[in-house]
């Protein structure tokens, strides 16, 4: 994944105390950059606080093995904090369906807060991650509480995965918009608008939006790539 | 589904399922053996697999009967959740099994004395995936329905509400809190919780029809979606750690902003495929599609375990349904030369013989 790495810049540039807005349209996986990114930081021997709220830990961990790191040996070293509402919510389904809803979400909350402040105790260097926030909506969070989340986050590295739709006036879109002023790095895949192609999985932009470091290293304001996975071929 | 808590690393012999090498996952047929392998197999434990209704909603019912017969057939538990019909009747409707495979595997003898064209022999794509020694999907009947007998005997779960709903706390609309609660309790009864150790490990088919649709009485709009998301969210969180699958319909036409709860729903799901009928539609009357009965488009494909999504090799797919079974197959044109059909483009009859304009008759020399 180096090659990625390479062409978002994160190699090179000192990544603390910014954050990465991944916007994931509709109908493409942004995967292959949230795996570049953990890989980034276990080179730069950094702490991983990864909340997830799309997919298990097993997908991850499979996902990492293709690409060289092993995330259930690295949690049990405690280089890789995990967090997963998911598991959260699937081992206390008897509470919920009778709980608030806004309980639910302050629950997870104090748990994320909790293991957080735990981590960032310990290590300086420390990337969270978060996959997928616009799931928050889906359990009935408001954007006030989900802007409060992130601005909380924000304390160390963080990386955030936005799911978007088509539809300007959606949660997820105006959340992201606000991500977007915000980020120093903000990163779209969008699916290719003449559908699918065997040949291309979607389009890449790369936005850096902080001058310094775009003079430094002369890249340009947007960056816009085509993008395949390759994983398609081998089997 | 999240294996690394499961206890025991090796992953357990299930009746029913097989597994996939590709994504070390332990795979279920969805009833049609087409669609298995076109969605990379089948249907992995702990996924959703979403079909978008058609207009009127009765292939996708026919997909989810297949579903469900397949659970029934291999001896796996079934629950099954609807507010539109009886479950009792969706249970009754299961088509029977085929038990007679020489009817399928042998070609008649007319077929055996013709020879494929020499560059479409290697087109057929053999699934060398490992069964265990035992079938992975069945074919249907659907002209027989499964005996009353097999249907009291077979573990199947019912879960029916026709009572007006209520609001409570987490949901606007109570039904879906109900819902959630068989779906737990179920999981909970049969312990298919990936953390307990059952002495028989089985895997639980759960099949919700007409997820959503206007009979689940929400007062708006707004307050629908909200609940249909959050229950999806749920759900999807109960199936990761279990083992169980689950097959819902959704009718997608009826929301008000089809396409974006549609892809809302898409998201939560693993696996999701719209079917497009051609009942009231122009394509009913398209020559192009007189074969078939509408469109499978794929909305979603697996990408559980990898960073990239399964590739199936052709995306153009439609349905039809014969008197017999549901046939998902490669849409292909219909030959250019068909004796009375013409296509709508082809606007002059091509002609044979010595005359050089199209226009005059057969016997004109």
């Amino acid at each position: 994944m180096d090659s990625v790495s390479n062409v978002l810049g994160i190699d090179k540039v000192n990544m603390d105390g910014k954050l990465i807005c991944i916007e994931e349209q509709h109908d493409t996986n942004a995967n292959f950059v949230l795996s570049s990114i953990i890989s980034n930081a276990l080179k730069r021997n950094y702490e991983i606080c990864f909340v997830l709220f799309h997919n298990t830990m097993n997908h991850y961990h499979n996902m990492g093995t293709k690409f060289g790191y092993n995330l259930t040996l690295l949690k049990e070293k405690g280089k890789v904090t995990i967090i997963e509402p998911m598991k959260i919510i699937a081992f206390n389904m008897e509470y919920i369906y009778e709980q608030t809803a806004n309980n639910i979400v302050h629950d997870i909350f104090v748990i994320i807060k909790s293991e957080l402040d735990k981590i960032i105790q310990s290590n300086e260097h420390v990337v969270i991650i978060i996959d997928d926030l616009s799931h928050i909506y889906n359990f009935g969070c408001n954007l006030k509480e989900s802007i409060s989340l992130i601005e909380y986050y924000n304390v160390s590295q963080l990386c955030v995965v936005m799911h978007t739709y088509k539809d300007e006036n959606s949660f997820s879109n105006i959340l992201t918009h606000g991500l977007k002023y915000i980020a120093h790095l903000f990163i779209k895949t969008e699916p290719l608008e003449t559908g699918y192609s065997s040949n291309a999985s979607g389009n890449i932009t790369i936005n850096w939006k902080i001058d310094d470091v775009r003079i430094k290293y002369n890249w340009p304001e947007i960056v816009k790539y085509k993008f395949t996975h390759p994983v398609h071929r081998l089997y | 589904m999240d294996l690394s808590t499961a206890k025991g690393n090796r992953i357990p012999f299930i009746p029913g399922t097989k597994p996939s090498i590709k994504n070390s996952q332990l795979l279920i047929s969805t009833g049609i053996p087409s669609l298995d392998h076109i969605i990379g197999g089948g249907l992995p434990l702990g996924s959703l697999f979403l079909i978008e209704e058609d207009e009127y909603g009765t292939y996708a019912k026919i997909m989810l009967q297949y579903f469900m017969a397949e659970g029934v057939t291999t001896a796996q538990p079934l629950l099954i959740g609807s507010k539109d019909v009886k479950t009792s009747r969706l249970a009754s409707d299961i088509p029977a099994v085929i038990t007679d495979t020489t009817s399928i595997n042998q070609p008649s003898n007319s077929d055996e004395q013709m020879k494929i064209a020499w560059r479409y022999q290697n087109m057929k794509v053999i699934d060398t995936s490992p069964t265990g020694g035992q079938v992975f999907g069945h074919f249907y009947d659907l002209t027989k329905k499964i005996e009353k007998e097999v249907i009291e005997n077979a573990n199947i779960t019912q879960w029916y509400d026709d009572s007006c709903p209520e609001k409570n706390n987490s949901f606007n609309n109570a039904t879906y809190s109900n819902l959630l609660k068989c779906i737990q309790e179920t999981l909970k009864k049969g312990q298919y919780s990936i953390s307990e150790t059952p002495t028989k490990r089985q895997v639980l088919r759960i099949a919700i029809h007409c997820l959503g649709s206007r009979l689940w009485c929400s007062d708006s709009e707004d307050d629908s979606c909200q609940d249909l998301l959050k229950f999806l969210y749920y759900f999807r969180a109960l199936l990761r750690y279990s083992y169980a699958v689950g097959v819902i319909t959704v009718p997608t036409q009826c929301f008000d902003n089809s396409n974006i709860i549609a892809q809302r729903i898409e998201h939560i799901s693993d696996v999701a495929v719209r079917l497009e009928s051609f009942a009231g539609s122009q394509k009913e009357t398209n020559p192009l599609f007189k074969d078939y009965h509408g469109l499978l488009h794929l909305r979603k494909m697996l990408a559980l375990n990898t960073i990239a999504p399964h590739n199936p090799e052709s995306r153009d797919l439609v349905f039809k349904l014969r008197r017999k079974k549901f046939v998902i197959e490669v849409l292909h044109l219909p030959p250019e030369l068909s004796d009375t059909i013409q296509r709508e483009q082809d606007e002059t009859i091509p002609q044979f013989g010595c005359s050089s304009l199209p226009d005059k008759n057969l016997l004109d020399f």
